[in-house]
């Protein structure tokens, strides 16, 4: 990938990951689905996880898994509204960069 | 590194933080390095990169979280410092790695210096060797021709007057004079062969020898 992923970019992609799990979803399985659509290195998510969690974007519960205790992130309302805010925002920036592209298509 | 020394480490990297920080973390990467699978720890940790890096990138998180708590108020002050945070990191990340580039660079070269020192120095050498090959060619033979052609000429009119007093010996001198003559004639010719075919053959060869350095220069620049 020759595009570099913004901070404001990442939180949107992780919020959106989790958000796809309604049970909510643990730290190594977010890095993965992460690393699915973006160039990521493994320890750059606790950071930007931390962060939304102390945004109030994601809450964390714990649950015993195979005899040892698992942190599971789930999405809440505040993060609901904020990643709402960041799909409407990208589809207003990726039609603009799309139609410069294919060029010729303007709109008011 | 076994798991346990990595998160010790990764521990004691952390001590400027919280302890509350200190602890999600751990447990954060403790969690993450069983999830990943216990055999797939080594591997795991050369993705994770150095504890110390891994401390890095927690505290760097955690320095950008304060600033964007502050500007909560204001959606559209949120907006803006997320732009600047962005750029920060697009252009961080290119500077450090084009910095990395060129210390691994001078490092290889450094590293290296026997390897390529001896092979110019071997260039240097072979072709030295080849031109100096060629100016002793040309100077033996010209100068051969040169003192044959002298030394035959002197023995022809010297042979006359002997022919009066030593007939055998005038013409044997008039007849070695004329083959040593035709020998000196033959090395100077073959001299101004040399001189004509050998000499731009060479400057040729070092010309596009100068050329291929310097166009490879260029790809190594580029």
């Amino acid at each position: 990938m020759v595009f570099n992923t913004g901070s404001t970019l990442l939180d949107a992609i992780v919020l959106a990951v989790v958000s796809k799990d309604t049970e909510g979803t643990y730290g190594y399985k977010i890095t993965q689905d992460v690393r699915d659509v973006i160039e990521l290195s493994e320890s750059t998510l606790y950071p930007v996880l931390r962060r939304l969690q102390k945004d109030e974007c994601l809450a964390t519960y714990d649950k015993e898994c195979a005899g040892r205790n698992r942190r599971y992130y789930h999405i809440t309302e505040k993060g609901s509204e904020q990643l709402q805010m960041y799909k409407r925002e990208w589809i207003t920036y990726s039609t603009k960069i799309t139609s410069l592209f294919e060029g010729g298509i303007t709109h008011e | 590194m076994s798991k346990n020394e990595f998160l010790d480490r990764l521990f004691g990297l952390l001590s400027d933080l919280s302890q509350e920080e200190r602890d999600e973390a751990l447990a954060y990467y403790r969690e993450y390095i069983e999830d990943a699978g216990l055999e797939n720890e080594e591997a795991i940790m050369e993705e994770l990169g150095t504890p110390e890096e891994v401390a890095t990138e927690i505290k760097s998180g955690i320095l950008n979280k304060g600033n964007s708590s502050e500007q909560e108020s204001s959606q559209q002050e949120k907006q803006h410092t997320f732009t600047e945070d962005q750029f920060q990191k697009t252009s961080e990340p290119q500077k450090n790695s084009n910095t990395a580039l060129i210390v691994l660079a001078v490092i290889a070269a450094v590293l290296l210096s026997p390897v390529w020192i001896g092979l110019l120095g071997s260039i240097f050498g072979v072709v030295f060797g080849c031109l100096a090959t060629i100016a002793g060619l040309i100077l033996g033979f010209g100068i051969g021709g040169l003192v044959c052609l002298f030394v035959g000429i002197i023995l022809f009119f010297a042979g006359f007057p002997t022919i009066f007093h030593n007939l055998l010996g005038g013409v044997a001198m008039i007849g070695g004079g004329l083959v040593v003559t035709a020998i000196g004639i033959l090395f100077l010719l073959f001299t101004g062969l040399l001189c004509i075919v050998v000499i731009p053959w060479v400057v040729k060869g070092i010309r596009s020898l100068i050329q291929k350095l310097s166009n490879r220069k260029k790809e190594v620049r580029i």
